[in-house]
């Protein structure tokens, strides 16, 4: 099994966390809000797309709206797929964690 | 800004548009939205203006990916389309070779001619004053008339009132050609005959032919100086420096020793003046024999150039002069003109000229040839590709049901046809190579492969090239991808008949085009061959001329041509110095009275000939005698002349010709110019000439040569052995329409094998795909004659039709060249007969050869199958 990037677990656990309001800028937002640095919007396209691709995230265009110059908007949720494999990232990081604070017995170097 | 167009809150309508473009391949447009969605929040937050930078900012930042990735792809579908191009051209080799061969041949004779015309069309461009160099022409005007016939020769006085009296010319040349060209030039025992002009010191201040040595701005002054050209030179002195080095110069009136004041680069090709050598124009001013050039507005015997920047005012102001000083001249209606020098190649059809040149009428229709034939070679292309179209039904069905839209459809058998363009301009490359020592023969010119590739002219057929391949792949690529997949890859392949309609229409198309530049090459040729053959009112054949080129030999000419006649070859010999097709010499102030008393004022032609004249050319006596020998003051004139002067009586009239003639005989007309004019009046002289006109009796012409150079060489060694028949020197005349007819003829021919390919493409074509039905008729009884009738009748039936349109306008064409011929064929149904069927033959074989293996094959072979 290949592993996401982290900018694609990233992505892939924002638009978990927005439910139903998962489209483009308020990913971003969110993004910005929680990393504290400022994340372009095609920098979050790409994993978008991929993540579609690999099928852990399904989109659906909304009906058009006014302030998007009568376009509509791509809305993403997770697929079940998405959500085991989000839930797979985190069982091998906190394996990983629990082992690393176990040593942390050790001074540190200045 | 002004962006009068966008609502403050739209982004600018030029980024979106381009974001636009890089989302079409995805063809989901909603993160444009997202884009306008934030750029409305940056509006509030940062203004307008900074919104749109940072739209604009967006927008570049994803151009390269974006850019990188087309390129990828896009090679990476030119590499399939390469692929399927090679692979159709390799497995229908057979039509494709049709295809091939047919543009290669057109795009060789597009490349040829269109070399051909550069070469003709760049006359006399590399002189560094160019745009202000003229050439003195005149011409008789009658009053409200315009100017009819023009005349390149010029009186000597014409040179120096320019120069003189108007400021605004600067230079004013003198330039003859040599009479007795070419002349010896010997140095040290070695000696060459070489050609060349007489001109003063004006002629090096108006042309800039590119200088070597010496001293330029006084080598052709003084008398007794000569030019050489940088090869005359190396010929003569080898590698020493020639200035100032003599050089001995002999032709028929004397032998001179000159000194060489300087040496020029050889001319190049492009340039309408040609010599070996440039005599100074004193030299002949310094001898006395020649005062009767000079300083007389009487005779025009040099061609002037001038060099003025104010040439139309020019004109009339000299016009004028000429009427107050010289009241004589101007009385005659003589007017003078001034000809851009850039004209004189092309443009310019007088009589009198240096050299003889071309005309554009013939340069431009060669062009027209060119493109016809590259037409009727990209017709061939079309065709078969259209024809074979059910062929390539399943590939076009798969590509599509891929998902190949129209437009990429369309683009790849658009870029087949292009690159099969190319492949034939590759063949035709070779092609052109191969021929071009042929074609520089024929078109009496000098072209290297380098020509041809020039990095100035390549572009140029580059660019015909691939418009050739647009052109012949346009329809094809438009019906080729209309084909709807569901239908080509469910049904059978699609029949072939699709576009018969408009594949009919070219091929009449072609084979009108073939047909009528047929019947043009015959009529060109009729004619030529007509006047070659026409009763011209002297005989042309047998007769061998010799030059007397020096004085030596000169000298000599009574023991010569008595030693001549002892030979039993010898029919009779005359020492002239005109001939039957260049009576050269024109007097163009001539005061004659009339039987009433009246003074004429007129013109007519003149040379010097002998007693024996008349017999060599065999030219009749209309009355009166002929000339007794050593006889003087006697003159022959022809009817034309006695029409002119309206003489009732004129045998034994005395007239004074600068010197007083009686008029003994009157010789019956004959045409001494080219038959594109019509007869003039003529008076011949008696004097020396420096020809021997040999007639021999009929037999083995070689051996009698042979034997005159025995004779020759035994009276005189002075001068080496030289000669020409006279029905050369006759063709000569012609030489511009025997090489315009041949060109004609080859590339009339060539259209007309380019179209017969097309048409053996489409026939076996056909055979092949009515294989089946050949058989089943067969089976059912049908005769194999009835069955090739049957077959080849459709394109029979289009040959036809074609011919009904190539004849009017094949009619109308050649009625106006003929025009141009003051005596000429007429336009008989021959001709057009002949070359209609000339061309239906032709088909019909080319047809044939499919149709009967078709009709004649074993039917269970052709029903075999299945």
């Amino acid at each position: 099994m290949r592993l996401l990037s982290r900018s694609e677990e990233l992505v892939l656990l924002t638009v978990w966390n927005l439910q139903d309001e998962a489209s483009c800028l308020p990913i971003q937002r969110k993004l910005e809000q929680a990393t504290g640095t400022s994340w372009s919007l095609g920098s979050i396209f790409d994993p978008l797309d991929r993540l579609e691709r690999k099928k852990l995230l399904a989109s659906h265009l909304t009906e058009p709206t006014k302030e998007r110059g009568g376009r509509s908007k791509r809305v993403y949720r997770l697929t079940p797929l998405g959500r085991r494999e989000l839930r797979n990232l985190r069982s091998i990081q906190e394996a990983l964690w629990t082992e690393a604070l176990g040593l942390e017995t050790e001074p540190e170097r200045p | 800004m002004k962006k009068t167009s966008t609502p403050p809150s739209r982004p600018p309508r030029d980024a979106e548009w381009l974001l636009r473009r890089l989302f079409a391949d995805s063809g989901d447009y909603s993160h444009l939205g997202d884009f306008e969605e934030i750029h409305t929040a940056k509006i509030a937050e940062l203004g307008k203006r900074r919104a749109d930078r940072w739209y604009w900012g967006h927008v570049f930042k994803s151009l390269p990916a974006f850019l990188a990735n087309k390129i990828y792809w896009s090679m990476s579908m030119l590499r399939n389309y390469a692929v399927m191009t090679c692979r159709t051209i390799v497995k229908n080799a057979g039509y494709s070779l049709i295809s091939l061969l047919g543009l290669a041949v057109g795009l060789a004779s597009f490349l040829l001619i269109l070399a051909y015309v550069r070469f003709e069309t760049s006359f006399d461009r590399f002189h560094d004053k160019g745009d202000d160099i003229y050439r003195l022409i005149s011409a008789e005007v009658k009053p409200g008339e315009t100017p009819g016939e023009f005349e390149a020769n010029s009186p000597d006085p014409a040179a120096s009132t320019l120069k003189n009296e108007f400021p605004e010319v600067r230079h004013a040349a003198r330039v003859m050609k040599q009479f007795n060209d070419p002349a010896i030039l010997s140095f040290e025992g070695r000696a060459f005959a070489q050609s060349g002009l007489i001109a003063d010191q004006d002629f090096l201040e108006i042309f800039s032919f590119p200088w070597i040595a010496g001293d330029k701005s006084r080598a052709l002054t003084a008398p007794g100086t000569i030019i050489l050209t940088e090869s005359t030179a190396r010929k003569l002195y080898g590698d020493a420096d020639p200035v100032g080095k003599t050089v001995s110069y002999a032709i028929r009136r004397g032998k001179a020793d000159l000194m060489v004041s300087g040496v020029v680069r050889d001319v190049p090709a492009r340039s309408h003046l040609q010599f070996d050598y440039l005599l100074s124009l004193a030299t002949l001013e310094a001898d006395r024999n020649n005062a009767y050039m000079f300083k007389t507005w009487d005779v025009a015997n040099f061609t002037i150039y001038v060099e003025t920047a104010a040439a139309r005012d020019l004109e009339n102001k000299f016009g004028a002069w000429l009427a107050k000083a010289q009241p004589d001249v101007a009385a005659g209606g003589l007017r003078f003109f001034l000809q851009p020098l850039k004209d004189i190649h092309l443009h310019s059809n007088i009589s009198g000229q240096l050299a003889t040149n071309n005309e554009i009428r013939t340069v431009s229709l060669f062009l027209a040839i060119a493109v016809l034939i590259l037409l009727i070679a990209s017709v061939n292309y079309t065709n078969l590709v259209t024809a074979r179209a059910s062929t390539r039904a399943r590939e076009i069905g798969v590509r599509k049901v891929a998902g190949a839209d129209r437009r990429q459809l369309v683009r790849q058998f658009l870029g087949e046809s292009i690159l099969f363009a190319f492949l034939a301009l590759g063949a035709g490359l070779a092609l052109a190579r191969l021929v071009l020592a042929r074609f520089n023969d024929m078109a009496g010119i000098r072209l290297g492969f380098g020509d041809l590739i020039d990095p100035s002219f390549f572009p140029f057929v580059a660019a015909t090239t691939l418009v050739v391949g647009l052109l012949a792949g346009a329809y094809p690529a438009l019906m080729l991808s209309s084909f709807q997949a569901s239908k080509v890859l469910k049904e059978h392949a699609a029949s072939g008949r699709k576009g018969s309609r408009l594949r009919h229409i070219l091929v009449v198309g072609q084979f009108a085009a073939s047909v009528a530049l047929l019947i043009c090459a015959l009529v060109v040729t009729g004619q030529l061959r007509f006047i070659q053959n026409r009763n011209l009112g002297y005989d042309r054949e047998h007769v061998v001329l010799i030059p007397l080129r020096e004085p030596g030999t000169a000298a000599q000419a009574s023991a010569l041509k008595a030693r001549l006649l002892q030979q039993p070859e010898v029919e009779s010999v005359s020492r002239t110095s005109g001939l039957p097709t260049a009576i050269r010499s024109r007097m163009i102030d001539q005061q004659l009275v009339s039987d009433s008393g009246e003074t004429i004022k007129t013109e007519y032609h003149f040379d010097y000939i002998d007693e024996d004249f008349l017999d060599v050319f065999k030219i009749e006596l209309a009355a009166g005698r002929n000339l007794a020998p050593a006889e003087q003051n006697a003159v022959l004139l022809n009817e034309t002349f006695i029409k002119m002067a309206g003489w009732k009586e004129p045998l034994g009239k005395e007239v004074d010709f600068r010197g007083k003639s009686v008029v003994v005989g009157i010789v019956k007309d004959f045409n001494f110019g080219t038959l594109h004019s019509p007869l003039a009046p003529m008076a011949l002289f008696p004097n020396e000439g420096n020809i021997l006109a040999v007639r021999l009796r009929p037999g083995n012409l070689q051996a009698a040569v042979d034997s005159l150079r025995r004779s020759f060489e035994t009276v005189t060694r002075s001068q080496p052995w030289e000669y020409a028949f006279f029905d050369e020197e006759f063709d000569a005349l012609y030489k511009k329409e025997r090489r315009a007819g041949q060109l004609f003829r080859t590339f009339a021919g060539l259209s007309v094998f380019i179209a017969c390919l097309g048409l053996l493409g489409l026939a076996s074509f056909a055979v092949e795909r009515r294989t089946k039905e050949i058989g089943i008729r067969r089976i059912l009884g049908a005769s194999s004659s009835g069955l090739a009738l049957k077959l080849s009748r459709e394109f029979l039936g289009l040959v036809l039709i074609a011919n009904v349109i190539a004849w009017p306008a094949a009619y109308f064409a050649m009625s106006r060249w003929l025009q141009s011929f003051a005596y000429r064929i007429n336009l008989g149904w021959g001709t057009f007969l002949l070359a209609g069927f000339g061309a239906l033959v032709l088909a019909l074989i080319t047809v044939g050869t499919q149709t009967i293996r078709a009709s004649s094959s074993n039917p269970v072979d052709s029903l075999r199958y299945e």
